[in-house]
Formats: structure tokens, C-alpha cells, sequence
């Protein structure tokens, strides 16, 4: 068999056997070590490595792996992304709301042989749908502090709001807080005393969140 | 008291129809429910079983209707409604005693 | 009660960050939940395929891994972290898969060495380089490509690597370099 480089003078380094051969190489070094290097963006600068002749032709070989690993897996994305929607479906058809239904909250009815309830799951629903109503606030987390299936005990709610830069905070939690009451008292019998709103700048994210936090 | 199970049968079509229902879940267990939506999704059919759950008990029958409802009226209204729906229709059926009738909630449709 | 695929409109949950939709997601949000299936999907089928093979059971094990996904949500506490783990959950996936079709699997008899390119030196020419790894990655023993895609695509560390697929560290460490230098020396060949 021909090949562009014949064996016997091919990079000793990119030797299967052993890492004795590897090491001498590669100025001691391996190609472990040089890969996690260039995974460091070469950094702490080793001299050992910088300076030897064969380590930099290892190291453009692996960048040169690299690049062809990246447009390879560009070109599967990129194949794949052309499929059509169906896996997407059968996905989401194979799903249940019942996985994040969480608590049972009573509804009151008269007759005795009655049970009424809205799940914890379809009031986290209604907290999220109430905010996206709203321009430029995102709801994340909602979360329902409290024992809720025993009617009329007090409960407090917790959510994590994005919103986007520039807004008034104060003035969108305070729109916000007040929609989510209306909405809760309209779908649920809680006796909610308390709506903590944590909101984060879109612009923010993730480091600093400014914490916005006021009871009714 | 013999069961009929045909008044059983109409209880999916009666909860649909009741005004603010706007989604009727499965009420049964999720295995049973993902492995019936399944094959149904297989074989590109309406989902098979019955989704409002009767329980038949020594005495009486116990039911379970799991419900999305729309924006328009509260879930207390919509759930009670369900309820004395489904009361009325096993009454008018001369089923089996009513034990319980479950309405649970799922999901409140907010926006259209 | 089954999940709906909606009509897909640009909805601003797209353009969300990880961390909101994977809260989403945990409190019960299908729309949330469908756009991380929609932007880590394709990577976990690109994965499933490396990992296995071939693409046969691709679509099954990336299901499965969605499904286990919504189902654990809850467990997910940095919600930043969800491409990772479903990265986590699809490598599992695949590698339950490949256990149950090959049972007694042996890293012995597998870790042959990769089969020299034939004529390496013809398609060069036509070939580019993306082509040509793909050849050489699927023509690496499974278990060097194993190590090597859980490494590079999936970002796993050596340890995690060895946890996963029940070797030693050193046994990994073997295995990706070997992976390594075969690579490095076919790309050699195509210079």
C-alpha cells in the first residue's frame, strides 16, 4: 500500500506502541497532556512544550484535529437539523403532564359525594402564563411554599422572573404581583399572603440578580 | 343493580361538552395511558379507551374525569359543573351508587 | 396525558437561556421542554449515532433519554447545567444499548487496531478532511471511539469516562490515546 508519508518516517510521537516512544518524542511530554494543554488554551504558558519543535507539530496536528472534529460534527448537526419534525413529535406524544402534576389543591363543592381539585402543577401553569401576558418579563421557577391540599391554610409563592434590561423592576414586579393574585384567586382557592418575586436582568445573567423582594 | 355500560361510555362525550372544558386527559395510570397513546400514535387511530375513569367498588362506583379547562370561568366553576354532570347522568342511567366523583384540574388555558 | 406538538412559531422562549427553560421544563412546561428537545436534540442523535454505530437506534435511544428527562427534571439543580445533562442521560442511553446487544463484550478481543484506510493516497483528492475522520472514526475499534466521543462530544473527564463504561482510569487513558494517535496519524497520511 502507498502512503503520502511512509511509515518509516512518519511522526514518531503518533507511534501506537508504548509512550516510551511518545515521550521521546515529544520532549517528555505526552499527547494527553498536550491535548488537556490546548483544552487550557496553552495556558499556564509551559516553555517545555512552547519550545520544543516536535511538541508544536503534535500540537498543530491535534488543532488540526480539532478542526476537523468541529466541521465534522457541524456537518451531522447540520444533517440532522434538516430532518423533518416527526422525532420531535413522537417525543412530546410520549410525554405526561402527570410527571410534574405535583399536588392536589381542593376545590370546594357542596355535594358530599364531590372531590374538586387543581393540580400544583396546572396553578405553576397559570403563574407562567400570567407573566408571559406580560411585555418583556420571562417567569422561571414558580414555586408554591405552603401546605396546599388543607383548604384555607396560608401559603406563599415564590418566583423567579427574567426580565429585560431597561425595564422598571420595582414597577414590573408590582404589575406582575398583582396579575398572579387576580389570576390565583380567579383559579384557585389559596389563601396566598405572599407573592417573593426574584427578578433577574436578562443582561445580567447569570452572575448578578437583583434580588426584589416585598410582601403584600 | 346491574352496571350499564354504555352510559360509561357517553360519560367522555358528556364532560366534553360541558361548557369551560377545554382538554379531557386520561384519568387512568400513566403506563397505561402512555402505552395506549402509543399504540394509538402507531397506528395513526383516536385514542381507544375510555379517558374518564370508573372504578367499580362493592358499593358503588367511584369516577374520575381529569380536565383542562379555558380562561373564561374559574376552575371551581367549571370542575363543579363537571361534576354535577356526571352525577346527573349516573342518576338518569339508575347506575350503580355514586361513591365519589373526582374532577381534577390539569391545566387552566389562559391565552387562546 | 400525552403532550402536543404545537404549530411551530417563533415563541421568545426560543431565544430563553438554559437555565429557564430547564425551570420551566421541571414545572410541568411542555413549550420550554420542546424547545431544549428542538436545540439539543440533533447533538444527542449526532452522539447516539457516534456512540452506537450506527444510526438504527437512534431515534429509540434519543426518545428514551427525552422521555427519562422529563421524568427527572426534578432531580436537575442547576438548570444551567441541563445540556450536560442530557448529554449524560443520551451516553447512558447508548451504552445500555450497546450492552444489550453485545453482551460479553471484552475490551481484549475489541481493542484491535483500527484497519489500515485502503488507498488512503486516491481519495485524498476528493475527500476533505471532515469526510475522511468520519471514515477513520467509524473504522476505530468501539471502544477507542467510545472513550473518544464521550471525551470530545459529550465533554466527559477521565474519571467519568471510566465510571461510565466500568474501566479503569488507566484503561481509559489507554484507550484515548490510542484513539488519539490513530487519528493524528491518519490525518498525517492526508496532508
Amino acid at each position: 500500500m502507498t502512503e503520502l508519508t511512509p511509515a518509516n518516517r512518519r511522526f514518531l510521537a503518533f507511534d501506537l506502541d508504548g509512550t516510551e516512544r511518545e515521550q521521546a518524542g515529544l520532549n517528555g511530554h505526552t499527547i494527553e497532556q498536550l491535548s488537556d494543554y490546548l483544552d487550557h488554551g496553552r495556558l499556564p504558558a509551559d516553555p517545555g512544550i512552547d519550545d520544543s519543535p516536535d511538541c508544536e507539530i503534535a500540537l498543530r496536528g491535534l488543532e488540526r484535529l480539532r478542526r476537523a472534529q468541529r466541521s465534522l460534527l457541524e456537518r451531522d448537526l447540520e444533517r440532522e437539523s434538516r430532518r423533518d419534525d416527526s422525532w420531535v413529535s413522537s417525543i412530546l406524544n410520549n410525554i405526561t403532564l402527570e410527571a410534574h402534576a405535583g399536588r392536589e389543591i381542593p376545590l370546594t363543592h357542596p355535594s358530599p359525594t364531590a372531590r374538586l381539585v387543581v393540580t400544583e402543577g396546572a396553578v405553576r401553569g397559570i403563574l407562567r402564563e400570567t407573566g408571559d401576558r406580560m411585555q418583556n418579563v420571562f417567569v422561571g421557577r414558580c414555586v408554591l411554599v405552603g401546605d396546599v391540599s388543607v383548604p384555607g391554610t396560608p401559603i406563599s409563592i415564590r418566583v423567579d422572573v427574567t426580565v429585560f434590561p431597561g425595564e422598571n423592576i420595582p414597577l414590573l414586579a408590582d404589575q406582575l404581583r398583582h396579575a398572579m393574585y387576580a389570576a390565583l384567586s380567579k383559579y384557585t382557592e389559596l389563601v396566598v399572603v405572599a407573592i417573593d418575586i426574584t427578578v433577574s436582568d436578562l443582561q445580567s445573567l447569570p452572575e448578578a440578580s437583583a434580588h426584589e423582594q416585598e410582601n403584600q | 343493580m346491574t352496571t350499564d355500560p354504555a352510559s360509561f361510555d357517553q360519560l367522555d362525550i358528556l364532560v366534553r361538552r360541558v361548557p369551560g372544558v377545554a382538554a379531557l386527559y386520561p384519568a387512568g395510570s400513566i403506563v397505561a395511558t402512555v402505552l395506549t397513546a402509543t399504540l394509538d400514535a402507531v397506528a395513526h387511530r383516536a385514542p381507544a379507551a375510555p379517558l374518564v375513569l370508573i372504578d367499580q367498588h362493592a358499593d358503588g362506583v367511584r369516577v374520575t374525569a381529569k380536565i383542562g379547562i379555558g380562561a373564561a370561568e374559574s376552575s371551581r366553576d367549571v370542575s363543579g359543573r363537571v361534576h354535577d354532570a356526571i352525577a346527573a347522568h349516573l342518576e338518569r342511567g339508575g347506575n350503580p351508587p355514586v361513591v365519589q366523583i373526582v374532577v381534577i384540574v390539569a391545566s387552566v388555558r389562559l391565552s387562546v | 396525558m400525552p403532550g402536543r406538538v404545537r404549530e411551530q412559531v417563533a415563541s421568545p422562549l426560543d431565544a430563553a437561556a438554559d437555565q429557564m427553560l430547564a425551570d420551566r421544563a421541571r414545572d410541568g412546561d411542555l413549550r420550554a421542554f420542546e424547545v431544549l428537545v428542538r436545540r439539543y436534540g440533533p447533538l444527542m442523535r449526532v452522539y447516539a449515532t457516534r456512540v452506537l454505530g450506527s444510526n438504527d437506534e437512534t431515534d429509540d435511544v434519543v426518545q428514551e433519554s427525552f422521555i427519562t428527562a422529563w421524568q427527572h427534571l426534578g432531580t436537575l439543580e442547576d438548570g444551567s447545567a441541563v445540556k450536560s445533562w442530557l448529554m449524560r442521560i443520551v451516553s447512558r442511553k447508548s451504552i445500555d444499548r450497546l450492552r444489550t446487544r453485545r453482551p460479553h463484550v471484552n475490551i481484549d478481543e475489541t481493542d484491535a487496531p483500527a484497519p489500515e484506510s485502503s488507498a488512503p493516497h486516491a481519495r485524498v483528492e476528493v475527500e476533505s478532511q471532515t469526510e475522511a475522520l468520519a471514515r477513520v472514526l467509524a473504522a476505530l475499534p468501539e471502544d477507542q471511539r467510545r472513550c473518544w466521543t464521550l471525551r470530545e462530544l459529550a465533554e466527559y473527564s477521565y474519571g467519568d469516562i471510566a465510571a461510565e463504561l466500568n474501566l479503569p482510569l488507566s484503561t481509559v487513558r489507554g484507550l484515548l490515546a490510542r484513539a488519539r494517535k490513530t487519528l493524528l496519524r491518519q490525518m498525517e497520511d492526508w496532508r
